[in-house]
C-alpha cells in the first residue's frame, strides 16, 4: 500500500516530524513501513500492512494510525453536498435480489458533470501512488477509494437500460465484456450488477465497457457498495481477474463507511467535473450485524505484558482508536470497537491494541523465569555423535534438498513404498520426496566432478519419508548418507569406525541384500546386519546404470545406515578392560586357498580353535597372481599371542600355530606360503 | 710423559683437528668409552703398589674430567654445524595435514543457536516435516479460507497432507503431548514454493522457541531473546520489538537487532535502516491453547521463529543462499 507524506498529514495537520519521524512512527507502532523516497516535493511511502488491518489499505485509515501512535487529533475532509431539490431515486432504481452475497447497495446521481482531465494536484497524488490518470469522473473514484478505502463505480446513467440496477448472481450463459476489453463468461457463483438488458459490472470486480463514463457522459450513477469478500476472492480467482477494489472487498472492507464515503467521492466528482447532486441516496439493504461488546479485564494487561499501564491510560488508549468504553466496574469495563476494527473481537486483542499503543519500547529487560534442566534427546546426541565421526574421517557435511523426480524418488534401502508426490510442484524434476540419500549424494559428486574437486568424501544425516503403513504421517526415517572416492575396504573401515565410537557390537557384514541389488552392485556389496538379523545398513559400488544416470567418470563407494537403529544400539559408555603386563608374540601367516574362500570364513575358523592366549587375528594383505597360480589367492594375516598370567615362550606358540596350519589345510585346502 | 701424559696430549691434539659432530661423537667413543683409553689407564689401578694408588687414580681422574669438560667445550664450538652432505629437513615444506571434514554452515549455525537456547533451559525438540492441516493451520489460528493456506503458499501432498511451511507445528505437537511449565526449540526444515533465487529458496531451516507456565510475561520474551541474540553476537547487542501480526500469536511483534556492521548509522546490510529484522514473536494466542487442550486463564506463553539460512549468510558472509545446497567442496571446506 503507496501513500505519500502530504497526503497522510492533510489529516493529521498537527503532526509536524519529516517524513522519516512519520515512518518511525509507524514503524513502532506496526505498520511497517518498506521503504520512502521523494517524489516532486512529496514523499512516497509504501507500506507493508499486516493482513488483519484492511482498514490501513487506505490513507485515512493510516492517518487514523498515526493519530492513534502520536496521540494528535485526527481530522477527516468535511463532506458536504449541495444537492438540488430533484430526487435522485426518480431516475433510478435499486434493488437486491441476493442478500447474502450484498448487504448494502446504494447509488447516487451526479447530473451536469463534464468529462476532462483531472485537476494537476489530483494527478500528482495519484501518479505517486502509482496510477494511471484517466479522466476526471474515473480519477475522482480513484482519488476516493485510496482516500476512504471504500471502492467505487462509476456508470453512465444514460446508458443503463431504465436506471434499473439489479444487484444477483450471474445466470449461467450470462457474459460481459469489461472495462479492459475483455469478455467474461460469468456463473452462477459470481455476483453481477445488472441492468434489465443483463450484467452491466461483475461486483467488486470490474465495470463494464458498455456503460463506461467516456467524453459524452454527462449524468453519472455512482455504486457505492459492500459486497461479501468471500464471493468476491471466488469471483476473482474463476476469472483470473483481480482489481484495487476486489483486492480490498475480498479482505472485508468498514461496512459503516459505505454512506459517508460514498457523499466523499460523490463531492470529489463535482469539484473536479463540475455538475450537481440529485437529492438523496438511493441504497437497498440486507441485514447488518450488530456492533461487538468485548469484556476487558484490566489485570489482563498486566497478565500478558508484564508491566503495569493503569486504567486511565487503557482508556485514552481506546478512546484515540475510536472505541467506546463503558466503565461500569473498573476490573471489568465494555469496549465497543468501530466498525472498521473487524479484527478486534477478543480481550487479547484488546491487550494488545494497549501495549501496541502504549509501546513496546516501555518493556523492561528483566525476568523471573524459573530455572529448567535441559534433557538432551538420544537420537539427536547419537546423530550429533555420527556426523561427528564422519567429520573426523575427512568428510563434509552437506545439504541437499528433499525432493527428487519420481522416478529417482524410488530408490529406497529400507521400505518398499510408493514415493509421496507433491501435487502443485514447481518442477518435474522435483515433485516427490525422496527416500534415500543415493541420488542426492551422487548428484552432489556430479557437481564436484563439473568443478574439478577430487577426493571427494561427504554425508548426510537427515529423514527420508516412507508412506509404507498407512500412517497418517508418514514415517521420517532418520538416516546417515555417505559417498567417497574409494573403495569398498575404505566405506567399510568408516562403518567399522562408527560402530566402535558407538560401542556396537555383534553386528556382522554379509552379502548384499537381494531387494537392493538394483541399487548397488552385488559383486562389490555388503549388507550390515545386527546379531539378531535386522538390517542396518548397506555399502558398495552404486548400481552402473544409477552411476551413468550422474554421469560420474568414476565411481565412488556409498554407504547408507539406519540412525534409528544405531541410536537403539549404541552404548554411551566404554567399559574399561584389563591390560596385560607381559609381552605379546606375534606371528604373520600366509595361506594360499580358493577365490571364492572368504576372510570372514578364515577368521571364524580362527577364532573357534579358542588357541590358547590368541589376543588378535588381523588381515594385512590379500594377493593374487603367478605365484599362487590361478583360481587361488593368498591371505596374509597376523596372530597376536598375548597372556594375562606369565610371559609366554616361543614353543608354546609354535605348538598353536602347527595345530592352526593343519586345521586350515584340512578345512580349506589352505598351502602355507613361505 | 708418562702414559697419562701422553694419553692427554693425543687426545687434546684431536679434539682440536676433528671438524664436525660425527667426528666428536667417534672421539668421545675412543677415548672415553668402555675400552678407550682411560677406562684402560684406570684398569691399571690394582696392579699397582697400595701407597701409589691414591696418587695415580687421582691423576686419572682427573684426566677424566680434564677430557669430559674438553669435549663439551668442543661441542659447544663446533656448534650445530651439520656434517657435510648429511639431509637437511626442509621446514619451510608445508605440512601433511590430517584429512578432517567440515559441518555445513547452516548445521553450524544451527548448532551455535541451540546452545544458546540450551543453556536458558531450552530442549530441543522435533517434529514431522510431513503435516496435516491442523497441525500446520487449524490449531495455529489459522482459519479455513485464509491465504496462508493457498497452494502459491505451501507444497500440498496427496491425502490432506503438505510439507510444514513453518516449524511452529512442532509447539502444537509438543503441547498436545506434555503438560506445561515447558521450554523448548524446534530447529528444522521448511517448505513454500518460493521460486529459487539469490535469496529464496523453497527449502529453508527455521528455529521456533517456546515457553509455557503460569505466569510468563511479555518481559519473558524480551529478556529470553536478549540473552539469545547476546549469546550470538556478544554482550552488547541491541533489540527491539516492534508490533507485527501473526496468527498464532497475540499480542505479536517483529524483533530486530541494531545492526552490528554500522551501529545503527545504516549501511547496505541493514538496507539503510540500522536494524536487521530476525524473526517473528509474541504471546501465544488464546486459540492455540485452546486447541491443545490447555486453560488460558491458567497458562500464558511465549513463543518465537528465526529463519537459520539469513543468519548464517550474514555470519559467515555467504551472498547467495544457492551456494548452500550446491555443495561445493571449495565452499564446504572453507567451514573447516
Amino acid at each position: 500500500m503507496k501513500a505519500t507524506y502530504d497526503w497522510i498529514r492533510e489529516y493529521v495537520p498537527a503532526f509536524q516530524g519529516d517524513v522519516r519521524e512519520m515512518c518511525e512512527r509507524f514503524t513502532m507502532s506496526g505498520t511497517e513501513v518498506e521503504y520512502f523516497e521523494q517524489v516532486g516535493d512529496d514523499w512516497v511511502i509504501e507500506f507493508a500492512v499486516t493482513s488483519n488491518r484492511v482498514d490501513c489499505l487506505g490513507v485515512l485509515g493510516l492517518a487514523r494510525e498515526l493519530a492513534a501512535a502520536t496521540g494528535l487529533p485526527f481530522v477527516p475532509p468535511r463532506v458536504e453536498l449541495d444537492e438540488t431539490a430533484a430526487a435522485a431515486d426518480e431516475v433510478c432504481s435499486v434493488a437486491i435480489e441476493d442478500l447474502d452475497l450484498c448487504s448494502r447497495y446504494t447509488a447516487r446521481i451526479i447530473e451536469g458533470v463534464v468529462v476532462g482531465p483531472s485537476p494537476d494536484w489530483m494527478v500528482k497524488r495519484l501518479e505517486a501512488i502509482g496510477l494511471r490518470s484517466i479522466n476526471n469522473i474515473v480519477d475522482a473514484t480513484n482519488y476516493a477509494l485510496f482516500e476512504t478505502n471504500q471502492p467505487f463505480h462509476a456508470f453512465d446513467l444514460d446508458r443503463l437500460k431504465d436506471g434499473a440496477i439489479v444487484v444477483r448472481r450471474a445466470r449461467k450463459g450470462e457474459s460481459i465484456r469489461a472495462l479492459n476489453d475483455k469478455v467474461y463468461e460469468l456463473d452462477s457463483e459470481m455476483l453481477a450488477i445488472t441492468d434489465p438488458s443483463g450484467p452491466v459490472a461483475i461486483a467488486g470486480v470490474m465495470g463494464g465497457a458498455a456503460t463506461e463514463v467516456g467524453e459524452g457522459t454527462t449524468r453519472v450513477l455512482l455504486e457505492t457498495a459492500w459486497f461479501e469478500p468471500m464471493s468476491i476472492r471466488a469471483s476473482s480467482r474463476r476469472l483470473g481477474l483481480a482489481s484495487d477494489s476486489s483486492f480490498r472487498f475480498e479482505r472485508g472492507i468498514d461496512r459503516g463507511n459505505v454512506d459517508r464515503a460514498a457523499g466523499r467521492c460523490a463531492q470529489l466528482i463535482v469539484q473536479v467535473a463540475g455538475g450537481r447532486h440529485r437529492r438523496g441516496l438511493v441504497a437497498a439493504q440486507g441485514e447488518v450485524p450488530a456492533g461487538r461488546v468485548i469484556p476487558f479485564r484490566h489485570d489482563q494487561v498486566k497478565r500478558i505484558t508484564g508491566i503495569d499501564i493503569p486504567l486511565p491510560r487503557c482508556l485514552e488508549i481506546f478512546t484515540a482508536l475510536d472505541c467506546a468504553t463503558v466503565v461500569d466496574d473498573p476490573a471489568r469495563i465494555s469496549v465497543v470497537p468501530p466498525s472498521w476494527r473487524g479484527d478486534l473481537e477478543r480481550e487479547i486483542d484488546l491487550v494488545e491494541e494497549v501495549i501496541r499503543i502504549h509501546g513496546l519500547e516501555a518493556l523492561p529487560v528483566e525476568s523471573g523465569m524459573r530455572v529448567m534442566t535441559v534433557k538432551e534427546g538420544r537420537q539427536r546426541k547419537i546423530q550429533g555423535l555420527v556426523k561427528n565421526v564422519f567429520v573426523a574421517a575427512g568428510f563434509h557435511e552437506t545439504l541437499t534438498t528433499s525432493f527428487l523426480a519420481e522416478d529417482a524418488a524410488r530408490a529406497s534401502f529400507f521400505a518398499k513404498a510408493t514415493p509421496i508426490t507433491i501435487a502443485n510442484a514447481m518442477r518435474k524434476d522435483e515433485n516427490a520426496l525422496r527416500q534415500s540419500l543415493l541420488h542426492s549424494l551422487l548428484a552432489v559428486r556430479k557437481t564436484n566432478q563439473d568443478h574439478g574437486n577430487d577426493e571427494v568424501r561427504i554425508f548426510e544425516a537427515t529423514v527420508v519419508y516412507l508412506d509404507h503403513d498407512g500412517r497418517s504421517i508418514p514415517e521420517h526415517l532418520p538416516i546417515v548418507g555417505a559417498a567417497l572416492d574409494g573403495g569398498l575396504r575404505e566405506a567399510r573401515g568408516v562403518v567399522e569406525r562408527l560402530l566402535r565410537g558407538l560401542g556396537i557390537e555383534g553386528s556382522v557384514f554379509g552379502r548384499l541384500d537381494e531387494e537392493v541389488s538394483s541399487l548397488l552392485d552385488p559383486t562389490c556389496a555388503t549388507t550390515l546386519r545386527l546379531a539378531d538379523g535386522r538390517v542396518l545398513g548397506h555399502l558398495g559400488r552404486p548400481d552402473r546404470r544409477i552411476a551413468a544416470a550422474h554421469d560420474l567418470k568414476s565411481l565412488p563407494c556409498y554407504l547408507e545406515l539406519r540412525l534409528d537403529r544405531l541410536s537403539e544400539l549404541a552404548s554411551l559408555e566404554p567399559k574399561y578392560r584389563p591390560l596385560s603386563r607381559y609381552p605379546a608374540v606375534k606371528r604373520d601367516l600366509a595361506i594360499v586357498v580358493d577365490e571364492g574362500l572368504l576372510w570372514q570364513e578364515v577368521e571364524s575358523l580362527v577364532r573357534s580353535l579358542e588357541l590358547a592366549d590368541l589376543d588378535a587375528v588381523e588381515f594385512f594383505d590379500e594377493y593374487r597372481g603367478k605365484q599362487v597360480g590361478t583360481g587361488k589367492k593368498s591371505l596374509a594375516f597376523s596372530l597376536t599371542y598375548r597372556s594375562h598370567e606369565r610371559t609366554l615362550t616361543g614353543d608354546e606358540v609354535d605348538a598353536s600355530q602347527q595345530r592352526l596350519i593343519a586345521v586350515l589345510g584340512e578345512r580349506f585346502g589352505a598351502q602355507i606360503r613361505a | 710423559m708418562s702414559d697419562i701424559e701422553t694419553t692427554r696430549a693425543t687426545a687434546l691434539a684431536e679434539l682440536e683437528a676433528l671438524t664436525d659432530a660425527r667426528a666428536l661423537e667417534q672421539w668421545r667413543i675412543r677415548y672415553l668409552g668402555k675400552k678407550g683409553p682411560v677406562q684402560d689407564l684406570m684398569g691399571r689401578l690394582k696392579d699397582l703398589p697400595a701407597e701409589e694408588r691414591p696418587g695415580y687414580g687421582q691423576d686419572v681422574n682427573r684426566l677424566k674430567q680434564e677430557l669430559v669438560a674438553a669435549h663439551a667445550a668442543r661441542k659447544e664450538s663446533l656448534g650445530t654445524a651439520p656434517a657435510a652432505g648429511a639431509r637437511i629437513e626442509d621446514f619451510s615444506l608445508p605440512g601433511l595435514q590430517p584429512l578432517i571434514g567440515a559441518f555445513h554452515p547452516i548445521s553450524r549455525m544451527m548448532q551455535e543457536m541451540i546452545t544458546c537456547m540450551q543453556s536458558l533451559g531450552f530442549e530441543v525438540a522435533e517434529g514431522p516435516e510431513i503435516e496435516d492441516e491442523f497441525h500446520n493451520f487449524n490449531a495455529l489460528n489459522i482459519p479455513p479460507n485464509h491465504p496462508a493456506r493457498s497452494e502459491s503458499d505451501n507444497f500440498y501432498l496427496e491425502g490432506n497432507r503438505l510439507l510444514r511451511s513453518q516449524t511452529s507445528t512442532v509447539q502444537i505437537r509438543v503441547m498436545e503431548s506434555r503438560k506445561p511449565p515447558l521450554r523448548i526449540i524446534a530447529p528444522g526444515r521448511v517448505y513454500r514454493p518460493d521460486t529459487v533465487d539469490a535469496s529464496h529458496h523453497y527449502m529453508f531451516h527455521q528455529i521456533e522457541g517456546l515457553a509455557v507456565d503460569r505466569d510468563l510475561t511479555m518481559k519473558d520474551l524480551k529478556a529470553t531473546l536478549i540473552l539469545f541474540f547476546s549469546g550470538l553476537f556478544g554482550e552488547d547487542v541491541d533489540i527491539r520489538l516492534r508490533p507485527n501480526f501473526f496468527p498464532f500469536t497475540e499480542p505479536s511483534a517483529e524483533v530486530d537487532v541494531r545492526c552490528v556492521f554500522c551501529k545503527g548509522r545504516g549501511c547496505p546490510t541493514c538496507q539503510q535502516k540500522g536494524w536487521i529484522e530476525m524473526g517473528g514473536c509474541g504471546m501465544v494466542d488464546p486459540n492455540v491453547f485452546k486447541a491443545v487442550g490447555y486453560d488460558p486463564e491458567v497458562y500464558t506463553g511465549f513463543a518465537f521463529g528465526i529463519g537459520i539460512e539469513r543468519m548464517a549468510m550474514r555470519r559467515f558472509g555467504i551472498p547467495d543462499i544457492r551456494l548452500l545446497t550446491e555443495n561445493d567442496l571449495r565452499f564446504l571446506r572453507q567451514f573447516a
